[in-house]
């Protein structure tokens, strides 16, 4: 910045007398040094000093004294001084100024994370399966006649399950023949036979096709094993074997048992 | 706040009349005179005045109890008083008569011998009417600035306080509008001294 710049910056703190002494040493090197400086400092003065010629016209002491009653009548007038009825927003405003401001800022944060919180769990959270009420409502009295059969003949193919398995699963080089405990094998393969044949016509009559002919296969199967000698025979329980394999029984098996399971999820949602 | 403005405040928030004549009567010659200064037209300036004083009391429950008195209402006086320049349209007319009457009193006041000479009060009114045709120059604002440190002795300080701005605005202007003046003024002698009409 040019000395004279720096000058003009410090005219009006010397007009105003708020120069400091430092500054007030640089103007007035400056000033005597720098007539174009000086002439404006001088001509700011002399405006300073003609403006402080102004007069204000001086008002009578009437128009002060008459002043209140005026500003007054004015007042009235514009219903100044009614007293303003508040409107109900303005008091609850004023009344919330007691508290400082971050308290209803805090309490405004915990009511929206409460409202969210119960949004996410009412509209987004999974739906939870009450199990003991799918359980209950499962009771004997409240389940039709269709669903206990589908029942009963799921718990049959469970039965012949692990049955068929105990047989197919048995391998004559590596296993002792008494380990299959064939007597006991035949005595339940008796017991399913005849279950079989209740099954079959109970089914029949409520169009469970698949079930049907899988009942039937099972019995086939379990007839055989129900007729095997008491001594092993490896031939007849290669026979049993391609069997259950030719069928495709347990196959049918794993598939009904799916299909069971998938009907219950379907169910379960639907409460 | 002083304590005893605190008081008047109080009382007139209870629906005191008594005391918001008081603060009236200790107000009353700075507003009008302010006023004046800044619009240069008498009935303007007691028109604002007293909506200063309305605005005053309508607004004095929501004034700030930490801040001045006196500032608060400088501030509404000058915002009402730019409000007022900003709308109007042309400056008011000063007519020579306004100021010989004026310079007349001025003198008697001083106790000068030179009133009986009509020339010299002819000079002082032509005078008041370049200081004032000079004020119609400067910016609202700036004018609003001159007056208050000028006419009103009001500290740098004050009015920064008054306008919201920090004292070097202030300053800067001042002398802008300083310099406008001496410019305007300049100019005023320069025609003055053609016309022959300059002392």
């Amino acid at each position: 910045m040019s000395d004279c710049k720096k000058c003009r910056t410090l005219f009006s703190d010397l007009l105003y007398g708020e120069l400091e002494s430092g500054q007030k040493q640089f103007l007035e090197n400056h000033l005597q040094d720098c007539p174009k400086c000086k002439s404006e400092l001088d001509e700011l003065t002399a405006a300073v000093r003609f403006m402080e010629g102004r007069i204000r016209p001086e008002q009578g002491q009437s128009f002060w004294d008459d002043y209140w009653c005026r500003l007054t009548k004015r007042m009235k007038k514009e219903n100044v001084f009614k007293p303003i009825k508040e409107k109900w927003l303005d008091v609850l405003i004023r009344r919330m100024q007691i508290y400082p401001r971050w308290t209803y800022q805090s309490a405004a944060a915990i009511v929206l994370i409460v409202i969210g919180i119960f949004i996410g769990r009412v509209l987004f959270s999974p739906s939870v399966i009450n199990v003991s009420h799918v359980i209950s409502s499962e009771d004997a009295s409240q389940i039709g006649p269709d669903i206990q059969l589908i029942q009963r003949t799921h718990n049959y193919i469970e039965r012949s399950k692990l049955m068929l398995l105990a047989v197919v699963n048995f391998d004559p080089e590596t296993e002792d023949p008494f380990v299959l405990d064939l007597p006991y094998q035949q005595q339940v393969s008796r017991e399913l036979v005849q279950e079989a044949g209740w099954l079959k016509k109970e089914l029949a009559g409520f169009r469970q096709r698949r079930m049907q002919e899988l009942i039937v296969d099972l019995e086939v199967i379990l007839l055989q094993i129900a007729n095997l000698e008491s001594e092993p025979d490896m031939s007849v329980i290669k026979m049993i074997k391609d069997g259950v394999e030719s069928r495709g029984i347990l196959l049918k098996m794993n598939l009904a048992d799916i299909r069971r399971s998938s009907n219950k999820k379907n169910k379960y949602k639907s409460f | 706040m002083e304590e005893n403005e605190q008081n008047i405040v109080d009382r007139i928030c209870q629906g005191n009349k008594e005391a918001f004549q008081e603060l009236v009567e200790r107000y009353k010659k700075k507003i009008y005179f302010l006023a004046y200064d800044i619009l240069g037209d008498h009935h303007e300036a007691e028109d604002i005045s007293q909506e200063v004083f309305i605005k005053v009391f309508r607004s004095l429950k929501n004034f700030r109890r930490h801040s001045k008195m006196s500032s608060w209402i400088y501030q509404i006086t000058t915002n009402s008083c730019i409000d007022a320049l900003r709308k109007r349209k042309s400056k008011p007319k000063i007519s020579l008569g306004d100021f010989n009457h004026i310079s007349i009193k001025n003198n008697v006041e001083r106790g000068s011998t030179r009133i009986q000479n009509p020339e010299l009060s002819a000079d002082a009114s032509i005078m008041q009417r370049r200081i004032q045709n000079a004020l119609y120059e400067v910016t609202p604002r700036e004018r609003a600035v001159f007056m208050m440190r000028h006419y009103n002795d009001l500290e740098i300080k004050e009015i920064a306080e008054v306008l919201n701005v920090s004292s070097g605005t202030v300053k800067s202007m001042l002398f802008r509008a300083l310099n406008k003046l001496r410019k305007e003024l300049s100019i005023h002698r320069g025609r003055s001294a053609m016309e022959g009409n300059y002392e």
